[in-house]
């Protein structure tokens, strides 16, 4: 379901990497991994995110080496865990008023 | 992949150090997973682009907005603390007074026009980047003006005022130039950039029904004429001052107009 999370995908990636220092690559598995496959979205796609949540303070990256290449590596910033728990507030109280309302 | 993205990136202006950045990453993505699926280069390097653009002249205008409010208190506070009010005659040439005074208030208005404006799209639809980033730079410059009339006054009325508030205000007025710097380094960045969507509505898309340049216009004269003939206690001065006002409001309007994005 690629669609449906593109709105929440800042927040999801901020709770893949609240986990630890991750590069992309290992986000996007991880992702896959937490979602059961589910969230199968354009791989491309998390990495103008990762740069988006750079910018507004919420993730800071470094250069590491890891198998003979370059890679960044993202982790959380205190604005960033902040962030995500707010998120995740606001998408509990969504999904119980939705389930509410549906069951 | 990789040189596919690159030459996306090249034509949507992002270069230097940020392209670099991302293909180094997406090359290594590719050699963890040489099968991965990382979309259409064309779109994935759009969408760099439109972040960069929104992040970076949103960023800007609040920079600006909170730059503007130094220039200000570095601009209004040597005034309040004048020990005389000298006659515009009495510095060192008029050919200082003169432009030192529109440069002041021209460049004060302006600012705080241009500056609110900015920060207004900014917040209720930062995806309208050319006009955002338009606003922010006429600001900016604006804000200079001002302050570069501040100290240019001080020069004038070195040798009339007392030398400590001369000081005080070329240095209030370089300091406050100081911090204006930042985002225009940054409107400039992103200005190559080219974005997917970028609005131009004008003051109705800012203000929806009170967007009417004459009512606006209207009502700054008439606040002039009050303030003025109450602080001056005199009409005609005040009646005076309002008339340089309106037409200080419409050539500024008409100048500004596409700058400022004010019109539809």
């Amino acid at each position: 379901m690629p669609g449906r999370v593109t709105g929440y995908l800042d927040p999801v990636v901020l709770a893949v990497v609240a986990s630890g220092p991750l590069h992309g690559y290992a986000i996007i598995e991880e992702l896959k991994a937490r979602s059961g496959g589910e969230l199968d979205l354009p791989e491309g796609t998390v990495y103008p995110a990762l740069h988006r949540l750079e910018r507004r303070g919420l993730l800071k990256s470094a250069w590491s080496r890891g198998e003979g290449r370059r890679r960044r590596v993202y982790r959380l910033t205190t604005s960033g865990r902040r962030e995500l728990e707010a998120r995740a507030r606001e998408w509990r109280t969504f999904a119980r008023v939705v389930d509410g309302v549906l069951a | 992949m990789i040189e596919t993205l690159a030459s996306e990136l090249a034509a949507v202006g992002i270069r230097g150090r940020q392209r670099e950045r991302i293909l180094a990453e997406v090359a290594d993505h590719l050699a963890c997973d040489p099968q991965a699926d990382l979309g259409d280069p064309r779109a994935l390097a759009q969408e760099f682009a439109d972040d960069l653009a929104v992040d970076t002249t949103r960023r800007a205008a609040g920079w600006t907005f909170g730059a503007l409010v130094l220039v200000a208190a570095a601009v209004a506070v040597p005034q309040l603390l004048s020990p005389a009010a000298p006659d515009i005659a009495a510095g060192w040439s008029l050919w200082l007074a003169l432009p030192a005074t529109l440069a002041v208030v021209i460049g004060a208005q302006v600012a705080f026009a241009a500056g609110c404006l900015a920060g207004l799209r900014a917040l209720r639809r930062p995806q309208d980047v050319e006009v955002v980033r338009r606003r922010t730079m006429a600001a900016i410059g604006a804000g200079a003006l001002a302050a570069s009339g501040s100290a240019l006054s001080a020069v004038n009325f070195w040798a009339v005022l007392p030398r400590w508030w001369c000081v005080l205000t070329l240095t209030a007025a370089v300091a406050a130039v100081l911090p204006l710097a930042a985002p225009a380094l940054a409107c400039l960045r992103v200005r190559p950039i080219r974005v997917s969507y970028s609005g131009t509505g004008g003051l109705s898309a800012d203000l929806g029904a009170l967007a009417r340049p004459l009512l606006i216009g209207a009502g700054v004269t008439f606040g002039m004429l009050a303030l003025t003939s109450l602080a001056e206690r005199s009409l005609v001065e005040g009646s005076l001052r309002a008339g340089f006002e309106a037409v200080a409001f419409a050539v500024c309007f008409v100048a500004l107009r596409r700058p400022l994005a004010l019109t539809d």
